[in-house]
């Protein structure tokens, strides 16, 4: 097995007037080649705020990391200089976001930004580095590679701007690939085929892939692993098939109820009451406790993140009660 | 579903046609036509869910019904009282007057995608929903703080919350605040405009039962557009999905998910990512985008995507016809 990402109680904090939000509040993971981690949460869950903490994206101030280590094969992506990180993004380390309008430039050719890309770290000449570009929107299914390549990004289609966005991605074979919601703006037949290039890209280019999204089918179809997060915590961890076969934190068990599915009943959908606990004050237990259903007394003390059974972290010292609950 | 199949709604042929291009150093001007020839029908007490991708009309048509758009061709018979104590009878909404149309609007109400951009910041929720009321002279000055009261439960909020402002609230509950909004004046009609795409699942899903426990209440009819084929499968009785302005196939909710015939729609529910990894599906992935609909394909609008395509799709235009038990579509080939 060849880990290529290790992240190690990461915490990243923003001062804001109100205090101080525990964004990213002691967050572990690692990410093998070839392998595809999603993140899954709802909207401030945190899940974003790692992926920017790993790239050194985290605005500062009012951001900071407030602690943990990143290790990208054997370095630590906290302790390097801000040159040094640089050197890292784009060439091993490579991102794609859920607008892909908002980080192509609109005044020049998509083309000519990839084939700038190939140039400023694969050290390329001109003629090459445009031959490259346009080697990778075919490789990313742009039909027409040589014409795209002279088109501007406001002269594509949604579903087109992020193929574009991720030929530039993978323009140095990046050894670990960052999708933040790459399909969320897309409509569902566009998503089927973005999220169809990935899947073959990362086959062919051996990537890992970390994709963070709040959607539980795309992480069905596309993860080996997967971390949920909640209230900045990851609050349970396992293999996809576990994971979606044996849910254990009430969280999880509750996200998966409530996604409208398309095979079963269509009576009510079970619901999770409430809403997210203000970043600013969290409950000093359990974050989820105040919505769980399943909340005792011992759940207002920290919980830690036990192994269940094998590889299959969570965050809830009530997981043994609640497993049996569900057999009886 | 509606008792004794009261009709509600019925619109004919809605078209609507918008001009592009053109302006002052360009002459040529070109016509989208983002809804082509839409037919539909809606009951008593019934949701119809109407399916789409980005551009393929099915906002319009919503705007369109409520007149905040001014279709180019077409009917609509909504079968209403316009004042308390009269009979129920059809009204030709494209041809109403200003007044008529005004007081048919209380009778259609919207919800919209986006409960941040479609609520006054500067006014307090109890104003808001006070609005409502007093543009349609429905509650004298002593009853609206009690009737807006009674909506704030209905939608699941606390009465307290009518001195608080939009800004106070997260995007779940300013989206009940949007539904109590459209049922303040007691509407037959709620039009929803992707009404929970922006929320997130957990929340998604309160709104979705809320929408429900509404309707057997008050005997609502839903319009229900949205793009999530997961979310329409929930809440509505019928389904239509449409592809470039027109309605390519229409049945009962669990006609078109237990044997969706045309193939735009095979595609679209083999898209639906389900979270469920043991899942091994055979999945039709259609090839490029949607096309531009300035310059519509000649035939079938969808022959260039299609899987099963032959020489007729590309010069003759599908109708939309029954294929058995009510179930229509659009296609030559099923």
């Amino acid at each position: 097995m060849n880990t290529i990402l290790r992240v190690n109680d990461l915490k990243t904090y923003f001062d804001t007037d109100g205090g101080v939000v525990r964004a990213v509040d002691g967050v572990s993971f690692e990410l093998e080649a070839g392998k595809t981690l999603g993140i899954v949460g709802e909207s401030g869950c945190g899940k974003s705020m790692t992926a920017y903490s790993i790239l050194g994206l985290v605005p500062q101030p009012p951001g900071r990391i407030a602690g943990g280590e990143i290790y990208f094969e054997d370095r630590d992506l906290l302790q390097l200089s801000p040159r040094q990180i640089r050197s890292i993004r784009g060439n091993d380390i490579a991102m794609i976001f859920q607008e892909p309008m908002t980080s192509l430039n609109p005044v020049f050719t998509v083309g000519e930004q990839i084939a700038e890309a190939v140039r400023l770290h694969r050290g390329a000449d001109r003629k090459d580095a445009w031959r490259r570009a346009v080697e990778l929107l075919d490789l990313v299914d742009i039909p027409l590679p040589e014409e795209r390549a002279g088109s501007y990004p406001h002269e594509l289609s949604g579903g087109m701007r992020q193929r574009a966005m991720i030929a530039m991605a993978i323009s140095c074979d990046p050894k670990l690939l960052i999708a933040d919601e790459p399909t969320t703006a897309l409509d569902v037949t566009i998503q089927a085929q973005i999220l169809d290039v990935l899947r073959r890209l990362q086959e062919e280019l051996g990537m890992g892939l970390m994709l963070i999204t709040h959607d539980l089918g795309i992480v069905a179809e596309m993860a080996h692993e997967v971390l949920v997060m909640y209230a900045g915590q990851v609050v349970e961890q396992a293999d996809v098939k576990t994971l979606f076969a044996n849910p254990r934190h009430p969280y999880t068990r509750g996200l998966l109820a409530s996604v409208p599915t398309m095979n079963t009943g269509t009576e009510e959908l079970s619901t999770i009451e409430g809403t997210v606990p203000d970043p600013v004050r969290f409950p000093p237990g359990c974050r989820f406790a105040p919505r769980c259903e399943f909340a005792v007394e011992a759940c207002g003390r920290p919980q830690a993140l036990e192994d269940a059974e094998g590889r299959h972290l969570v965050r809830c010292g009530e997981w043994q009660r609640l497993a049996q609950l569900e057999t009886v | 579903m509606a008792e004794a199949n009261e009709m509600l709604l019925q619109v004919r042929g809605l078209k609507k046609h918008f001009p592009v291009g053109g302006g002052l150093m360009r002459r040529h001007r070109a016509v989208i036509e983002a809804v082509d020839g839409v037919d539909l029908t809606l009951e008593r007490g019934e949701t119809l869910g109407l399916v789409g991708e980005s551009g393929c009309g099915k906002t319009t048509i919503g705007r369109a019904i409520l007149r905040l758009v001014d279709p180019s061709a077409g009917t609509a018979t909504f079968h209403t009282a316009l004042e308390e104590g009269e009979g129920r009878r059809p009204h030709a909404v494209f041809d109403m007057k200003k007044g008529d149309l005004r007081r048919l609007r209380r009778q259609m109400q919207i919800v919209f995608q986006d409960p941040y951009g479609s609520l006054n910041p500067r006014m307090t929720v109890g104003a808001l929903l006070r609005e409502p009321l007093t543009v349609h002279g429905l509650s004298t000055r002593a009853e609206t703080g009690e009737h807006v009261a009674e909506l704030l439960e209905t939608v699941g909020l606390n009465p307290a919350h009518a001195r608080r402002y939009p800004h106070e609230f997260s995007g779940g509950q300013r989206q009940r605040i949007g539904i109590a909004r459209a049922l303040a004046v007691r509407p037959e009609l709620i039009i929803a405009d992707e009404p929970v795409s922006a929320l997130d699942v957990s929340i998604q899903a309160q709104i979705i039962n809320l929408l429900k426990v509404l309707q057997d209440r008050f005997r609502l009819s839903y319009l229900f557009i949205s793009h999530d084929l997961r979310v329409v499968r929930h809440i509505s009785d019928r389904v239509a999905v449409m592809y470039l302005g027109k309605i390519v196939e229409t049945a009962t909710r669990d006609q078109l998910y237990a044997k969706p015939l045309h193939p735009y729609t095979r595609a679209l529910l083999s898209a639906v990512p389900l979270p469920d990894p043991t899942i091994g599906r055979e999945r039709i992935i259609l090839k490029g985008d949607v096309p531009n609909p300035a310059n519509l394909p000649p035939g079938c609008p969808f022959h260039p995507r299609c899987p099963l395509a032959e020489a007729r799709c590309k010069t003759e235009i599908p109708v939309l016809e029954d294929k058995g038990n009510g179930h229509l579509a659009a296609c030559h080939l099923v």
